[in-house]
């Protein structure tokens, strides 16, 4: 990758230019600017307010957000080939930083969950980043390649998943399982795999979730609320719900609105809230406009390739990035109960920042014309 | 790989049956492979498509939900609205007295479409409140759109504008937030907004509960108003005593967490709250962090006992001075006679440089895992919008950890403080801290961090510290001296990148009935300096805990303390109220 990049020869731009999806380009650059624009209204809810100034809100998200824009463009000079040879090592690193993060002595804990991991410089959501390097792995195992018939990679592919799966149980972070466990069931989708068994498979899924919503105080708390908000003293959702109204179609104006001091997530899980008070629907639907426009050219794109990898790469990596948006639009519309995730490249957050980052430059990379 | 077998192959692409072509197996297998390859790819294209339109209908809908809930919401959005217009309920003080009032009045809305005649409604209307802006009525009035023309005014206006007789005039009810006790519980209720809606305090984190549509949505809270009164008043007269910046004081019921009261000066009145600055409307209980010196002690010396580093009479030796970090460290009298002094002499006469040999012994690694127990690294879980985040050190070296066992470069708010040292002193048990009165007294399910002989000799040493420590003076003449416990802290503030010697936070944090306790209620005084009656000296057993000792001498009698004292001891009063 290095070579590439400190190679300045000018074919080697040109080529990349040649090849990549500009329209795909140019709405990434359009995401970052309104995660620029949103970041100049974050004022972190009232869990962030003591550790961080208002402005430093913004100049750490700027910052993350200028990091972003250059970690997508470097990823997508990057070749299909290095890709496929990097992919595992880089993954193993993550991996064990993800497993890192369940062991007392090196994840912190906050809010009964131990997610995070301290680098004196930055506190690391390992899972976060894993999710973009998960989706290659599986599109690596999971690859239909003629000349060899390897009936077991359905089962490598499971014990993948398993692993990161039980990480994510015990850590807990449901939102994420369920992210998780997306894209896993969105590659056996594209990879061929029988679709009756598959249906079975999401079937046992969800009575698996109905099971951690017995055993989980907190998931059971959540989905309490979500039933019954009456019966819990501050609803979320419901004071979410009243920001879209206030909000109307086109908002009450920037850094007007009055959700992001009531609610303690709303620079992270309620953003969707924050921008349709502020920018109403009009705004939002911006927002939601750009994410689906993102996900039909990639499935466009995996429609035309004839290459099985990069059909499950582009597949599952939208699947991931189009869900996480859905269900962080979801959550604030309370259709469903609250699950904890961040609405790509615009919540406030340096790891989910990152993972995105690292996505959208796989996205690009993957897009391009032609990957010789 | 090509699987060879023995049964007859057929050449798919045979133009006849007549074998007159070379059989060729490789063109055989390739085209095969290729055909298996585009069957695989149509499947994989049809599931592509199947999972974008799957997709795509999640988009629309949730598109179709952001519209709907503006277009056809707004029999739900008016309600949601209004609820805030109804009376709302009120909070109450823990024997049902109303710590607010809602006081009903009208606003009136202009509808200029039904307005007939719009000067000579101008010229009415402007009589009647000369304040409003012309040009921005005369502006509004040639608009269709209804706006208010005045909001919550009284029935001596409202019968005049209906006389005015125009039918664009709509009425409708409101209440007015009123607070009667002024500033007296401003940082607890908080405040609320034009519209009904709480924006600070107990007004904002229980607002859903208080704008419901039900009968009763008055809310019972743990505040006791005459116990809240003493103690400001005391603290006041301190302020004005003491010549301090500010002043603060939690009351808390040591065994359920219940604040019977809290008072952060300065305050402001919510009645009022526009106009009040930024310094009155913090409130230092909660929101504000500080390093509070000797009071942290305590923790020192609980540890150290609960993991049996030492007991009361082990000896630590105490020199003139000890190095840590660059810095030296003195004490600012002598704790003993001898070279060596006793635990209990190192904590009644809260000798710094004992306090650093005994944390030496603990280690960081015990004092981290406990403090952080203690809830001291993390937000307190309180319900009320102002809350504050602890500051520690970060790394942490031995420096922090010896600086730590007497108070400075931790800082946290005064609720950590009490909550903390509640722990210590109701048998080891966390409490969480709240605003509502709460019936259940039941310690079983709480988490215990110390054992009771730990706690025990906790209250013994507290109890030391008033009979023969640094609160001796200030306790001296009080009447209730035997049944109090307490520590002094005498704090400099950082300053400007350094420890100021001029400017010093002080606090006595004190338990009573200190054999059994039931309540623990801590005093800080914000750059206090000495009072002009008397030697000049800033230290918290000069102001702090003599303020303390008036308190409790004055709220003692409202909470009945000392009756229940003398009936569990000596059962020479009859205890006849019905509790």
């Amino acid at each position: 990758m290095n070579e590439i990049i400190d190679n300045k020869d000018t074919s080697v731009l040109l080529n990349w230019w040649l090849n990549i999806d500009k329209s795909l380009l140019i709405s990434f650059f359009v995401l970052s600017f309104f995660g620029l624009v949103i970041s100049f209204t974050i004022k972190p809810g009232s869990s962030l307010v003591d550790e961080v100034s208002i402005f430093n809100a913004f100049t750490i998200q700027s910052a993350y957000l200028v990091m972003g824009i250059n970690i997508f463009i470097l990823i997508s000079f990057i070749d299909l080939k290095n890709l496929k040879k990097y992919a595992p090592l880089l993954y193993i690193v993550l991996f064990i930083l993800l497993l890192a993060t369940i062991i007392p002595s090196f994840g912190i804990e906050k809010k009964g969950s131990s997610r995070w991991l301290d680098f004196t410089f930055i506190t690391l959501m390992p899972v976060e980043l894993i999710k973009p390097i998960f989706c290659i792995i599986l599109a690596l195992t999971l690859e239909n390649k003629i000349d060899k018939i390897n009936s077991k990679k359905y089962f490598y592919s499971f014990i993948l998943y398993i692993l990161v799966a039980l990480i994510l149980i015990k850590q807990p972070d449901i939102g994420q399982l369920v992210i998780v466990s997306a894209i896993f069931i969105s590659s056996f989708f594209l990879s061929g795999f029988s679709f009756p068994i598959l249906i079975i498979i999401i079937v046992l899924g969800f009575i698996s979730f109905i099971g951690i919503y017995f055993f989980n105080s907190n998931v059971e708390h959540r989905v309490n609320s979500f039933l019954s908000p009456e019966q819990y003293d501050i609803s979320q959702a419901t004071r979410s719900i009243s920001a879209f109204i206030e909000g109307g179609f086109f908002g009450v104006g920037q850094g007007e609105g009055k959700l992001k001091n009531d609610l303690q997530e709303s620079h992270t899980d309620y953003i969707f809230a924050v921008i349709a008070e502020e920018y109403g629907v009009i705004g939002c639907l911006i927002i939601l406009f750009l994410f689906f426009y993102i996900a039909y050219r990639s499935f466009r794109r995996a429609y035309n390739e004839k290459d099985h990898f990069v059909q499950l790469c582009l597949f599952s990596l939208t699947v991931y990035l189009s869900l996480q948006t859905l269900v962080h639009a979801a959550v604030n519309l309370r259709l469903i109960p609250s699950t904890g995730m961040t609405l790509p490249f615009i919540s406030y957050g340096g790891s989910s920042i990152l993972g995105i980052s690292f996505t959208l430059g796989l996205m690009l990379l993957l897009t391009k014309k032609s990957h010789n | 790989m090509k699987h060879y077998s023995g049964k007859k192959r057929i050449d798919i692409n045979q133009k006849s049956f007549a074998f007159t072509h070379r059989y060729d197996e490789d063109k055989f297998y390739e085209e095969k492979n290729l055909n298996k390859t585009s069957i695989f790819l149509t499947k994989i294209n049809n599931r592509l498509i199947l999972a974008s339109l799957f997709f795509a209908a999640i988009f629309l809908a949730i598109s179709i939900k952001l519209i709907e809930i503006n277009l056809f919401n707004q029999s739900e959005n008016s309600t949601l609205i209004k609820s805030y217009t109804e009376a709302r309920g009120n909070i109450l003080d823990r024997n049902n007295n109303p710590l607010t009032h809602n006081i009903k009045l009208a606003n009136i809305r202009i509808n200029p479409n039904k307005i007939d005649n719009k000067s000579n409604f101008m010229m009415a209307v402007t009589e009647i409140f000369p304040e409003l802006d012309t040009n921005n009525l005369i502006t509004r009035l040639n608009k269709s759109k209804s706006f208010y023309l005045k909001r919550n005014i009284s029935n001596y206006y409202l019968q005049q504008v209906y006389d005015i007789g125009e039918t664009g005039i709509e009425i409708e009810s409101s209440y007015l937030r009123k607070y009667p006790h002024k500033e007296l519980v401003s940082h607890i209720l908080g405040d609320v907004d034009i519209d009904n809606a709480g924006i600070a305090g107990i007004e904002k984190s229980y607002g859903a509960k208080l704008s419901q549509n039900i009968k009763n949505n008055n809310l019972v809270s743990s505040i006791d108003i005459q116990v809240q009164h003493a103690i400001r008043d005391e603290l006041l007269n301190g302020i004005d005593k003491y010549r301090a910046l500010g002043a603060s004081s939690i009351l808390m019921d040591i065994n359920t967490g219940e604040i019977i009261s809290m008072v952060s000066l300065p305050d402001y009145d919510p009645n009022k709250s526009y106009n009040s600055s930024d310094l009155k409307l913090f409130n230092k209980n909660t929101k504000g962090i500080y390093e509070f010196g000797s009071v942290m002690k305590t923790f020192t010396v609980a540890i150290g006992l609960e993991e049996n580093k030492f007991d009361l009479n082990s000896k630590f030796p105490v020199p003139k001075s000890i190095k840590i970090g660059k810095d030296k460290i003195s004490d600012v009298h002598d704790t003993c006679d001898q070279s060596e002094c006793s635990v209990r002499d190192i904590f009644v006469k809260s000798s710094n440089v004992g306090t650093i040999n005994m944390v030496r012994e603990i280690g960081s690694n015990l004092q981290q895992i406990y403090l952080g127990q203690l809830g001291f690294f993390d937000r307190v879980n309180l319900n009320i919008p102002e809350l504050s985040t602890p500051k520690s050190p970060d790394p942490w070296s031995d420096v922090s950890t010896d600086s730590i066992s007497y108070g400075y470069g931790l800082s946290i708010s005064p609720l950590h403080l009490i909550l903390a040292t509640a722990t210590v002193l109701n048998g080891g048990y966390l409490i969480e801290p709240t605003f509502l009165k709460s019936v259940d007294k039941n310690k079983k399910d709480h988490i215990k961090v110390f054992s009771e002989e730990t706690s025990e000799n906790m209250r013994f040493l507290f109890s030391q510290v008033v009979a023969d420590g640094t609160a001796k003076e200030a306790f001296f003449t009080s009447g209730n001296k035997h049944i109090i416990g307490g520590k002094t802290g005498t704090a400099r503030t950082f300053q400007a990148g350094k420890y100021s010697k001029d400017h010093k936070l002080t606090s006595f944090i004190s338990a009573f009935p200190i054999h059994k306790p039931e309540y623990i209620l801590l005093t800080v005084f914000d750059r206090p300096y000495c009072s002009l009656d008397g030697p000049c000296y800033a230290y918290a057993s000069w102001n702090a805990a003599k303020v303390a000792r008036l308190t409790i001498d004055r709220i003692s009698p409202i909470l009945a303390i000392n009756s229940q004292y003398k009936l569990k001891n000596n059962n020479l009063l009859i205890n006849t109220s019905s509790q």
